[in-house]
């Protein structure tokens, strides 16, 4: 029988290649590591793996570092540590228990190797989350979940200042330039 | 002899600016401030980049519902893990209303109060403002006019430093300004379209408390431009925006003359029916609950509009049974507030070719028409609206996976425009902050109940501020507009009173000790050592946001308080 750790072992391959495997392989030997202060992590190792591969998939290495690269998955392993309520936790344990049971429903094959299909799986999953307003689709999980990876890699350092861009003093206000002048988005 | 010739109770807006004043005539004073002295380095926040904040700077959420459940609601966009500090622990500090009709008390209590928390939009008041309830026969008459607070104005803004352009519309009057903060190219072209489509309406740039060409005066008591972060509600560092911290309290300082006593709760002021003055501050300590009676010829009164109150109605005795200066019964009545409900906006990418850089501190502003410019509304007085134009950033809330994603995010969304209406709320009796009968806090102060309710009045004005700023949005040639639903908005779906922080009117200023509490001088009518000059000597709430009014006020009762005792009148 396969497991949920070997159909996520295969999706994580599929989608994101083996940099975000050796995360996933590393945080799921390693638990506790993926939490700064040592204190007990948040996420099961399966859900650690979900969350790793949702934030890979969705904010890959590019020409800029990606989701794992500036550890999306450990802080928001730290942040539903401490800063949730127990029903927070609990209604997150439960969006991605949901999010997992979509990524099934959409194809996403039990065993690894399919790659098309599994990345498929993932770009069904987003089509339809958004197909709709944000609850209509049954999916608001998976959004609020994306948007939490975003945020939390937008307000990283590499994603505010390479991916984005950043000023802690701006020390100027220019009202209205040229967008080419300005540049890409402001993280803030 | 006494160590103070004055006492003022409060280091927040008003009350730093009553010790400045004070001080520089050469006033010994002594500030009583209920909180902790805050400290630059230790309490603010303002030079953290995104990623040193803890948790997204979330507080945890347990101790958000269980120290701030109404303040993460009503201020949730400056109550963060960074910034809680500055506001007070509700569960500590409570206070009661009536069922069905909340009271949003938000309260910082520290030195400078909440002159560290405010938003910083600064307006005079206009000619009508101070002739509105002698017009429309509402509350009672103010006893001053724009004329007498002209050159107070004057005066404050040149030390606190106002941002703005000269705009030359009457009703909003110009003052002493640094440069604005320009518009950006959607705010002109709303402005002038507008404009184009009602005359009598006018969009301006915001007048915000940021220095943008600090005087000698200010460089000099340590405060430097705006560096146009828009961390404003961290602290500032640069001691770029106004506050007690960055401004009046160094000033007051700087003369030699001020003592700062923090964890001071005031409780009391003592009454003397045979010189028939104000004797003497009756002050806990917040820490060790030991009490003292701190005494001086003259008290200011500037511990905010509700617990000025408090303070008041706690003095009672035989002279004055319903609380200290009461002989009109109309302390702790009147209350009011700002309040909100109705908003309007839309998109203009027509723009998109262009962008801003910096975050700058405020937008634009619709002074208020109605029943100015606009007259014969079906209701009394009007509203004024603030807003502004952005592009939205990035956004995990988007369709797409990889590098389509990251790419989509590099490009901000089409601009978006925005804008807010502040009502005016009627002086009304029935509005009132009175003593529990039962219960005290901690420091066994009785506390709160506050019961402030808006009506009919209040509901019929938000109802055309929604359709009027619905139509100026439109006539923007805005796309994708959204506005609040004039027709079904209810009283329940205006903001609470307290929302807008703008609380004022219990010990109003009047003409007749018979119906108001406080002279044109914010000078008790009763009890003439005794000056009150935060929110609660307001008579009537105008549109604008009052902080600046209430500074005006300040130095103008304080110049003539001190000029009372020169002459030996106290």
């Amino acid at each position: 029988m396969t497991t949920r750790r070997q159909v996520l072992h295969g999706l994580i391959l599929s989608l994101s290649g083996a940099a975000a495997l050796s995360t996933f392989q590393g945080a799921a030997a390693r638990p506790l590591q993926a939490v700064k202060s040592g204190a007990p992590a948040f996420y099961s190792a399966d859900e650690l793996a979900l969350v790793t591969c949702l934030a890979d998939a969705i904010i890959p290495r590019t020409d800029t570092p990606g989701a794992i690269d500036v550890g999306v998955p450990a802080y928001m392993d730290h942040l539903y540590l401490t800063w949730a309520s127990a029903p927070t936790q609990g209604a997150h344990h439960a969006e991605l228990a949901a999010i997992a049971g979509h990524l099934e429903r959409f194809g996403a094959p039990r065993t690894s190797g399919d790659t098309k299909s599994r990345l498929k799986a993932l770009t069904d999953l987003d089509a339809a989350a958004f197909a709709y307003g944000t609850d209509a689709s049954g999916l608001g999980g998976y959004r609020a979940v994306k948007s939490l990876i975003a945020t939390v890699y937008y307000l990283s350092e590499p994603g505010a200042t390479q991916e984005l861009q950043y000023e802690l003093v701006p020390g100027r206000w220019i009202a209205s330039a040229p967008i080419g002048d300005i540049g890409r988005t402001w993280a803030q | 002899m006494r160590e103070f010739d004055a006492i003022v109770i409060g280091s927040g807006m008003s009350g730093g600016w009553a010790a400045k004043e004070l001080c520089e005539k050469g006033l010994k004073v002594l500030l009583l401030e209920r909180g902790r002295e805050l400290s630059v380095e230790k309490d603010y926040s303002d030079m953290l980049s995104p990623w040193e904040l803890p948790n997204l700077d979330r507080i945890q959420e347990d101790e958000r519902k269980t120290h701030y459940p109404m303040q993460s609601r009503s201020v949730g966009y400056a109550l963060h893990e960074t910034t809680k500090q500055f506001w007070v622990k509700e569960d500590e500090q409570p206070y009661e209303t009536p069922e069905g009709a909340p009271f949003e008390w938000v309260r910082g209590y520290h030195s400078g109060g909440k002159s560290l928390m405010w938003s910083r939009q600064s307006y005079r008041f206009g000619p009508q403002d101070f002739e509105s309830n002698k017009k429309d026969g509402v509350g009672v008459d103010w006893p001053i006019r724009y004329d007498d607070l002209a050159p107070w104005y004057d005066h404050v803004e040149r030390f606190a430093g106002i941002s703005g352009n000269r705009d030359g519309i009457d009703s909003l009057p110009d003052g002493v300004f640094q440069p604005a903060f320009e518009l950006t190219m959607p705010e002109k072209a709303f402005a002038e379209r507008v404009n184009k489509a009602f005359p009598s309406r006018h969009v301006i740039a915001a007048r915000v408390a940021h220095l943008t060409e600090p005087t000698q005066e200010q460089i000099d008591l340590g405060r430097g431009p705006c560096q146009v972060r828009n961390h404003c509600h961290r602290g500032c560092s640069y001691g770029a925006y106004f506050s007690s911290m960055s401004a009046t309290l160094p000033a007051a300082r700087n003369t030699g003359n001020l003592t700062l006593i923090s964890h001071a709760i005031v409780q009391a002021i003592d009454y003397d029916p045979v010189s028939k003055r104000a004797t003497g501050v009756r002050v806990m300590d917040a820490n060790t609950r030991d009490t003292k009676t701190y005494s001086a010829r003259l008290i200011f009164l500037n511990a905010s509009t509700v617990a000025s109150t408090l303070i008041m109605l706690n003095s009672r005795s035989e002279a004055f049974p319903t609380g200290l200066a009461n002989s009109s019964g109309q302390l702790g009545h009147n209350l009011m507030d700002h309040f909100g409900g109705a908003g309007a906006g839309g998109d203009m990418p027509e723009f998109d070719a262009y962008y801003h850089a910096g975050r700058r501190p405020g937008g634009i502003y619709v002074p208020n028409f109605a029943n100015i410019t606009e007259p014969d509304k079906p209701f009394l007085r009007g509203f004024g609206f603030q807003g502004g134009a952005t592009r939205p950033g990035w956004t995990g809330d988007r369709p797409g996976l990889g590098q389509d994603f990251k790419l989509a995010n590099r490009t901000p969304g089409s601009w978006s425009i925005g804008i807010f209406a502040f009502g005016d709320m009627l002086p009304n009796y029935r509005n009132h902050i009175r003593l529990h009968e039962t219960r005290t806090d901690k420091w066994g102060m009785p506390i709160a109940v506050i019961d402030c309710r808006l009506g009919d009045n209040e509901l019929k004005l938000m109802q055309a501020a929604a359709r009027d700023g619905r139509a100026m949005i439109e006539a923007a040639g805005c796309v994708n507009i959204w506005s609040s639903d004039a027709d079904n908005m209810t009283i329940e779906s205006l903001t609470a009173p307290g929302n807008k922080i703008h609380e004022m009117g219990t010990a109003r200023m009047g003409r007749d000790p018979k119906t108001s509490v406080l002279n044109g001088w914010c000078q008790s009518h009763d009890v003439p050592n005794l000056f009150i000059t935060d929110g609660s000597c307001m008579a009537s709430s105008a549109v604008q946001n009052p902080s600046l009014t209430y500074m005006a006020l300040t130095a103008r009762a304080a110049d003539h308080a001190a000029q009372l005792m020169k002459d030996g009148a106290l």
